[in-house]
């Protein structure tokens, strides 16, 4: 058996080899079957090759239907929702109700989202391009997560009821969390997961609490139920596409790790009497963390405060930035949010600089 | 909380982590945690039972500190009877063979089987019960930790203060260190969950995104919106 599963490895490997020697790209298959192998072969002690692993554990959310409760658990909060997921190898369906706060259901359909606010009788139709991002940004030629993540096997634990392998992401500098993934056995889908500090504590936990495998989800149902909007005032996300460079800002020292990946113009919406404020988002990414830079326009009111913030694993930052248009002196306000510890925020707040 | 109530409570706290509990009764328990000072404390012990077990540590405070080194007396008792030549009771520790892969990240692979969490150690500390109990966003500050360069004004938007210090671990990098160990308060900020929500929305640039970072944002912001 042992020596099966090594056979299994090596032919894997040497598919992925002869693709990436040849220039090409790995079909996302042969990945995440040599994903499949790095575990199944047991004897890991040779650390997982990540983006093998992290294409298999895409493939298996592409492959099964499950119906499970999810629990989200930070410092002082827990949320839980309800789960229905349904594929059909090329569309995704995703139902979640929460069961926690205000009543809420979202619908995802591949990278389309609708958020329903039952209470408000209000929904949010949203695209979520970085949704479609995912797995390109593994499979291409640089990608850089290897050289700031190493993945480790650490075990084998039950998870809901289901037998799951530890797999730990560690990160390699301080400029990132690491993670601990627990992923089922036979397929590789993430029944749980663990954002840790760069001590190694845990920040956040988001897991099955109790999972339903192969459930019988009928995805016509849910695109019915994604579809009807009757009595909702639906609205969607006012932004357009745009450049930092056309905005007027640099990073004028990258962060390690960290790749631009696409930026937005949107007005941000502060809720009933606040107003609303245009703001340049700036998305930056290492493959695991992302973050955001937020630059809008100073306003003595709403900004009164500059400081860290924290909430889970989610860091922010906020900064005042002062320049002079010509004689004239001009403030910005910057927020910089993201799953990172604060010393990445930071290295972004000080090397974003207003183009001259 | 009468003992009758207490038993009750604690016995719901297990189920849930046990992962023994289905809709109503488990969003019932999700709220006594949530609701329930007493309720979270069990929560905690048994999540610093846990990480005793498995990592033979725990992060946490003096009292848990205490509550470690009791425990701990407890388990020595128990794994000395173990260990007796006759006594077969207790799982063995189960790992894959070879699986030493992890030995460089100081973690202890000798773990248990366990439907529950494994290295789990929220610090939920009692000041925090309003807070959770108005099931609103809450972004913890650092009153004296501000971006570089700058002070921190916590006037103005602060809206809970005093024992409401959340423990959320500091991380690196000089201004974390410093501000690591001062006293938080949490705060409301719409602005700063629209800027959150547009985050989760576009910043969500991560392998680990599908499907578990998307559930986790749907999931986490019932409480952010």
């Amino acid at each position: 058996m042992r020596l099966k599963c090594l056979l299994m490895m090596a032919v894997c490997s040497l598919v992925v080899g002869a693709a990436m020697a040849q220039g090409a790209t790995p079909s996302p298959a042969a990945a995440a079957a040599a994903g499949a192998a790095a575990l199944e072969g047991k004897t890991t002690e040779r650390p997982i090759n990540i983006s093998d692993w992290l294409m298999r554990m895409h493939e298996a959310s592409r492959k099964r239907a499950y119906v499970g409760t999810f629990v989200v658990s930070s410092a002082n909060t827990m949320s839980s929702a309800r789960i229905w997921h349904v594929c059909d190898g090329e569309q995704q369906m995703e139902r979640v109700e929460t069961l926690t706060g205000a009543p809420r259901s979202t619908f995802r359909r591949n990278d389309q989202v609708i958020t329903f606010n039952p209470e408000s009788k209000t929904a949010l139709a949203e695209k979520r391009e970085s949704l479609g991002l995912f797995p390109n940004m593994l499979l291409a030629p640089d990608s850089s997560i290897a050289q700031y993540y190493a993945a480790k096997h650490a075990g084998v634990e039950r998870v809901a009821g289901i037998e799951s392998d530890i797999v730990q992401l560690v990160a390699r500098d301080s400029l990132r969390f690491g993670y601990r993934v627990w992923s089922e056995r036979k397929t590789g889908l993430v029944v749980k997961l663990q954002t840790l500090d760069t001590d190694g504590r845990v920040l956040e936990q988001a897991a099955f609490s109790e999972l339903q495998l192969d459930a019988p989800v009928s995805m016509s149902k849910l695109v019915q139920m994604m579809a009807n909007v009757e009595g909702y005032k639906v609205s969607r996300p006012d932004l357009v596409k745009t450049t930092a460079l056309a905005e007027g800002w640099v990073l004028k020292a990258p962060v390690a790790g960290f790749k631009p990946m696409s930026c937005y113009k949107r007005v941000v919406n502060s809720g009933e009497g606040a107003g609303a404020e245009s703001a340049m988002q700036w998305i930056f990414s290492d493959g695991l963390a992302s973050v955001s830079l937020f630059v809008e326009g100073f306003d003595r009111q709403r900004h009164a405060q500059e400081g860290l913030m924290t909430l889970g694993a989610t860091k922010s930052l906020t900064r005042r930035y002062s320049d002079k248009l010509g004689d004239k002196p001009v403030d910005w306000w910057l927020t910089v949010v993201g799953e990172v510890p604060v010393q990445t925020l930071t290295s972004f707040a000080l090397g974003l600089e207003r183009k001259r | 909380m009468t003992n009758v109530e207490d038993l009750k409570n604690r016995a719901q706290v297990s189920d849930l982590m046990d992962g023994r509990l289905r809709g109503g009764a488990f969003a019932q328990a999700v709220d006594l945690v949530n609701a329930n000072s007493e309720a979270r404390a069990a929560w905690h012990a048994n999540h610093v039972i846990g990480d005793v077990l498995r990592f033979g540590d725990a992060a946490g405070d003096a009292a848990d500190a205490q509550f470690v080194d009791r425990f701990r007396t407890r388990l020595a008792q128990v794994d000395a009877k173990r260990s007796e030549p006759s006594g077969t009771m207790g799982r063995q520790p189960r790992k894959l063979s070879g699986s030493t892969a992890t030995a460089d990240f100081g973690l202890d692979h000798h773990r248990p089987d366990s439907a529950n969490d494994s290295n789990f150690r929220w610090k939920i500390l009692a000041g925090a019960a309003s807070l959770a109990a108005v099931a609103a966003i809450g972004w913890g500050v650092w009153l004296n930790g501000g971006a570089p360069g700058s002070s921190v004004d916590a006037g103005g938007q602060l809206a809970q203060t005093g024992a409401a210090a959340v423990s959320v671990a500091a991380s690196g990098g000089a201004a974390v260190s410093a501000a690591g160990t001062e006293p938080q308060v949490m705060i409301r900020d719409p602005h700063l969950d629209a800027l959150l929500a547009a985050h989760k929305q576009f910043g969500g640039t991560s392998a680990l995104q599908m499907p578990a970072g998307f559930l986790r944002n749907a999931t986490f912001e019932s409480s952010s919106r």
